[in-house]
């Protein structure tokens, strides 16, 4: 199968993606690894989608699953597609076309993503060559211009100049002018804070999100960090043991959360307005074995206020009343009578002053 | 500037002690005397009879009296106690018969003399004065008697203004710095061309079974490399001269030095390919395992996801950062074989440096060792900092 | 990774991505935790080789020595046959039996070669390691020396300059791998050193001596086995290459003598066993050992097997 999308046959708004029922299986030593194990959503051209989640809710490989990033070995099922066509199943060769031109990434580390050895200046002509077929001086001249538009001052001298010259920060505004470099219409920024101090963060950020308002671009924000994607994506999805247990507008889900894992990651983040030495919320225990996962709710074993049913048996996703874009999966969600008794326990245990 | 400066001074330590403990070496186990004038300079006592009656010795052999000396003045002499006399023309020689102890001059060194002797007795001498005069003289030109240090330094002085002294073994022959200058050439020549072959082999190869990595292909591959480093280079060179050679004579068997430089590079074709073979076989390991470790890291997945294709991801991408072993061992193995391959140059009858060392080691003639020796191990320390130069062209990372 | 590498999600995680490696990459390469079928073939090759060395004096061989012409068969060299396995070479001694009797002298330099080496080598290279300062300086500093020599004319020369005996010849070769088993040595010791549990035992009062046998030279011992292995093959192919240039032990017939009697052009074309079978015999032998060294390292090598 062909796939070249090209400009004419790009979707100009409407749905660029849709993801229905993903699984991203491994074999292992161990077993069957279900590091994504039935993920649905769909995201319009021009919007942001932030997928929240721990190391090992499986929100990284799912990002490089819809990219096709993933190895032969990989056992894929369910559907991906983009623009309308089907991209799940598409070997390398045929994925090659899309990468860079259509879809791109910007990784977690831009000390390691960045080829060290390759001077900057090449590392962003290259997909100009690749999918634009320009030659070496008009690459150059929007190598530039790239470099101009994330910010980065002196670009004529920083494309002459290696990674390790660079400052954390620059490095990443370059790894995003690389994802840009073609014009994508899909961008995946998967931790793309996480190694960069927290002043810079927010620079990052908004620099990303410049680019999507003028570009028309959709991006999938890839985090573990609530507070990143608080101000800079319409919608939020949150993902555990592979799974999506929450999906909502960005405001919906910060005014109506469902979720308990959630609200324990939102408590989880220090907030300056609490009172000196208020104790930390952590979520204790760890991610569930994505082997042999759990029968009932995957977060059960952690959730402070799991019960006997969660334990036996698997929630399923129900719409929320306060919306209709609001889902969540959970038999005792934020604001149930069941939550809100254990919650008093819970709380009254944190606003203690002092040494605990 | 401080680094070159610290390396520099390393290096030449390095050398100093290189040198020093191979001179040493040939020195204090073997005999220098001995690799000079061959069994002459152990020429034992030399039997004669004894003329006269006191302490009487002849020198020569059979009956012929190298003219009997008459001396004057002598200190006293006790059993054991020897004279060292000197007349006219002025060759040091051992007394002839001694007609009376007082006649005899103290001219310094030890000669022995026998006891007391009738006439008709056999006597044992000193060596004979003509054997003594060249032991003298190869002393004196080779400093044996001075003390070893000294000897060190004198040696050192001419080999570092390009005097390696004389061939110990043919003395008369070119000394030891022509023959390492028509040597070294060929040494070399083996050595370009031994190291061209197996990069040129290796890189191709270990690109593909990177890229194959685990597949059968490559396991096949990776166990043919342990065949090719375990078979020994002599058996490889004999079964390489015994096909190519011999039964398809698609090569000459031997080298000869006065034809011209293509038919030179032909003939040279065999050895180098026996050097080579094992070598491409190591560096070929070498590079795949980086390869493989390199291709994990996240920047080629970037690459990846930039659309470039798999070869390009290969060659541009991952084999840059993946060169350092192989430069490393690229090195060591070009300062090895600077000396020359002694068996490859053995099997195919190359004269170069490798086979001079055999040759030199049989016949005991220790300048020509100490002077490869010397140029190996200054061959190794020079493409080391040759070694370090590459890395920091290689990773920009590591400029000084 | 910044995951904790024993949470099992993270360990789907890391599954996962170290397994992300494009397409034109591979998987990580198997952690093999098994020595694997080769590993044990190639044990049970030298363990056969050994023992037939060891009781060759006991086993029903012919005597190397000895001359069994064979009026029937003709003129010697006599080709394989039932009664000569290897055949007979120009003497009309039977192959098979010399070739046995040629091993217990190439192992045995082997192995006294490697052993002298290790133990000098790597005592050097743990203290060196160890203690750093001016110690590692001296003592690295030999070992650069020592390589800088171009290796098999060093060994030539000092058994010229000795004796060709079965012990100098060991000895020699040992001297030789002094200076690449202690860099391991060293290097081993200094990545070992800094963990946590050379650290712990230090901060509990245990003295140096103490620290070195009982916490460092377990982990070092492991390396250095693997080395042996290798080493050991390299030391018989370097006795190899010296009896093939005719300067190798004086009495006793080696492999390498063996090959040389049969290497000449006319043996080769008429009479290929004499040399083949031990060139056959030392080349199994040797890629046993490689093999088995190299397996052996990559089941130890820490770095490897911490994905």
């Amino acid at each position: 199968m062909n796939v070249h999308l090209q400009t004419e046959r790009r979707v100009s708004e409407g749905t660029l993606l849709e993801v229905e029922d993903l699984k991203t299986h491994f074999r292992t030593e161990r077993g069957l690894v279900r590091a994504v194990d039935g993920v649905t959503f769909s995201i319009e051209r021009g919007d942001a989608l932030g997928i929240v989640g721990e190391s090992g809710s499986g929100k990284t490989v799912l990002s490089r699953t819809i990219m096709g990033l993933l190895p032969s070995t990989a056992v894929l099922s369910g559907s991906v597609k983009f623009a309308g066509q089907e991209t799940l199943g598409l070997d390398a060769k045929q994925m090659r076309h899309l990468w860079g031109s259509e879809m791109s990434m910007v990784f977690q580390n831009p000390m390691v993503s960045l080829n060290p050895l390759m001077r900057i200046g090449k590392q962003i002509i290259e997909p100009l060559q690749i999918h634009l077929g320009m030659d070496k001086s008009d690459a150059r001249q929007t190598a530039e211009r790239l470099l101009r538009d994330v910010r980065i001052p002196e670009p004529e001298k920083r494309l002459g100049q290696f990674p390790h010259e660079l400052s954390g920060g620059m490095r990443q505004r370059v790894m995003i002018a690389i994802a840009l470099a073609c014009g994508p219409t899909l961008l995946f920024a998967d931790e793309p804070t996480t190694a960069l101090d927290v002043t810079v963060q927010a620079q990052i950020l908004e620099l990303i999100g410049e680019q999507r308002k003028e570009r028309n671009m959709s991006v999938i924000l890839v985090t573990h960090d609530l507070g990143v994607v608080a101000g800079h994506t319409d919608e939020i999805a949150v993902m555990y043991g592979g799974r999506l247990v929450e999906k909502a507008s960005t405001s919906e889900l910060f005014a109506n959360m469902k979720m308990p894992y959630t609200k324990s990651l939102m408590r989880s983040i220090p907030k300056l307005e609490d009172p000196s030495h208020t104790r930390l919320l952590t979520i204790p225990g760890r991610p569930p074995d994505l082997v042999h996962p759990p029968e009932g709710c995957r977060f059960a074993p952690r959730c402070a206020y799991a019960r006997d049913k969660c334990v036996r048996q698997e929630p399923p996703l129900v719409v929320s009343e306060t919306s209709s874009d609001h889902f969540y999966a959970c038999w005792y969600p934020v604001g149930s009578p069941e939550f809100e008794e254990r919650d008093i326990e819970i709380m009254a245990k944190v606003h203690v002053g002092g040494y605990a | 500037m401080n680094y070159w400066l610290q390396r520099f001074g390393t290096s030449v330590l390095l050398l100093l002690s290189v040198s020093a403990l191979t001179f040493g070496a040939m020195n204090v186990l073997g005999d220098p005397l001995f690799n000079i004038l061959g069994p002459a300079a152990r020429s034992t006592e030399v039997r004669g009879t004894a003329q006269i009656e006191g302490y009487a010795y002849q020198a020569g052999k059979g009956n012929s009296t190298v003219g009997l000396v008459v001396v004057d003045e002598a200190d006293e002499l006790a059993p054991g106690q020897a004279l060292l006399v000197s007349v006219d023309d002025e060759l040091p020689m051992r007394t002839d018969t001694i007609a009376a102890l007082d006649s005899v001059t103290v001219e310094g060194g030890l000669v022995s003399i026998a006891d007391s002797v009738t006439p008709g007795d056999s006597v044992f001498n000193g060596p004979d004065p003509e054997q003594l005069f060249k032991v003298a003289q190869a002393e004196k030109e080779f400093y044996l008697d001075k003390p070893l240090p000294e000897r060190y330094g004198r040696w050192l002085g001419d080999f570092v203004t390009g005097d390696m002294g004389p061939q110990f073994s043919k003395t008369g022959e070119p000394p030891v710095t022509d023959l390492i200058k028509e040597r070294l050439p060929r040494s070399v020549m083996l050595l370009v061309m031994a190291q061209s072959l197996a990069t040129a082999i290796a890189i191709p190869w270990s690109l593909w079974s990177a890229s194959k990595a685990n597949k059968t292909v490559d396991k096949l591959s990776t166990f043919s490399t342990f065949l090719i480093i375990a078979l020994p280079n002599f058996a490889l060179g004999v079964i390489l001269k015994y096909v190519f050679a011999i039964k398809l004579s698609i090569f000459p068997q031997t080298f000869n030095a006065s034809d011209p430089f293509f038919s030179r590079v032909w003939q040279m074709f065999l050895p180098a390919l026996t050097i080579a073979l094992p070598a491409a076989a190591v560096y070929q390991r070498l590079l795949r395992t980086d390869l493989i470790t390199t291709l994990q890291e996240d920047f080629i997945l970037m690459a990846r996801s930039k659309g470039v294709s798999r070869r390009n991801v290969l060659l541009k991408h991952a084999l840059r950062p993946s060169l350092f072993s192989f430069v490393t061992v690229f090195g060591i193995n070009t300062g090895a074989l600077i000396g020359g391959s002694l068996i490859a140059e053995t099997i195919f009858r190359v004269p170069g440096l490798g086979s001079a060392v055999v040759e030199a080691v049989a016949t005991e003639d220790f300048p020509i060792v100490l002077a490869i020796v010397m140029i190996v191990a200054t061959a190794f320390v020079a493409v080391n900092v040759v070694v370090d130069v590459v890395y920091s062209l290689i990773d920009p990372r590591v400029r000084r | 990774m910044t995951d904790p590498a024993g949470t099992p999600g993270a360990q789907a995680a890391t599954v996962g991505a170290a397994a992300l490696a494009e397409d034109a990459a591979p998987e990580a390469e198997p952690i093999t935790r098994r020595l694997g079928w080769a590993f044990w073939l190639c044990v049970g090759w030298l363990v056969v080789i050994v023992m037939a060395a060891v009781l060759a004096p006991w086993l029903p061989l012919k005597d190397p020595d000895a001359n069994l012409v064979n009026r029937d068969l003709g003129r010697p060299p006599y080709s394989p046959s039932s009664d000569f396995w290897f055949g007979s070479d120009l003497d009309a001694r039977d192959v098979f039996s010399r070739t046995i009797f040629g091993a217990r002298v190439s192992l045995t330099v082997g192995f006294v070669a490697i052993a002298f080496g290790m133990l000098i080598g790597g005592t050097l290279g743990i203290l060196a390691g160890y203690f750093r300062g001016w110690l590692d300086r001296i003592i690295s500093f030999a070992f650069v020396v020592l390589l800088s020599f171009p290796a098999l004319a060093l060994a030539i020369l000092i058994t010229s300059l000795i004796d060709r005996g079965l012990l100098t010849i060991s000895l020699t070769l040992g001297f030789l791998a002094i200076a690449p088993v202690g860099r391991l040595a060293r290097a081993t010791t200094i990545q070992y050193s800094d963990r946590e549990f050379v650290v712990a035992a230090r901060s509990l009062g245990a003295r140096h001596p103490r620290i070195i046998i009982r916490e460092l030279l377990p982990n070092v011992v492991i390396p250095m086995g693997a080395l042996a292995l290798l080493g050991m093959a390299v030391a018989i192919v370097a006795e190899g290459g010296l009896a093939f240039l005719g300067l190798s032990v004086e009495k006793e017939e080696t492999w390498g003598k063996l090959i040389l009697l049969g290497a000449g052009s006319r043996e080769l074309e008429n009479s290929p066993w004499i040399a083949m079978a031990p060139i056959l015999i030392l080349f199994l032998t040797v890629l046993a050992l490689n093999f088995a060294g190299d397996k052996v390292r990559a089941y130890f090598d820490v770095k490897e097997a911490a994905l």
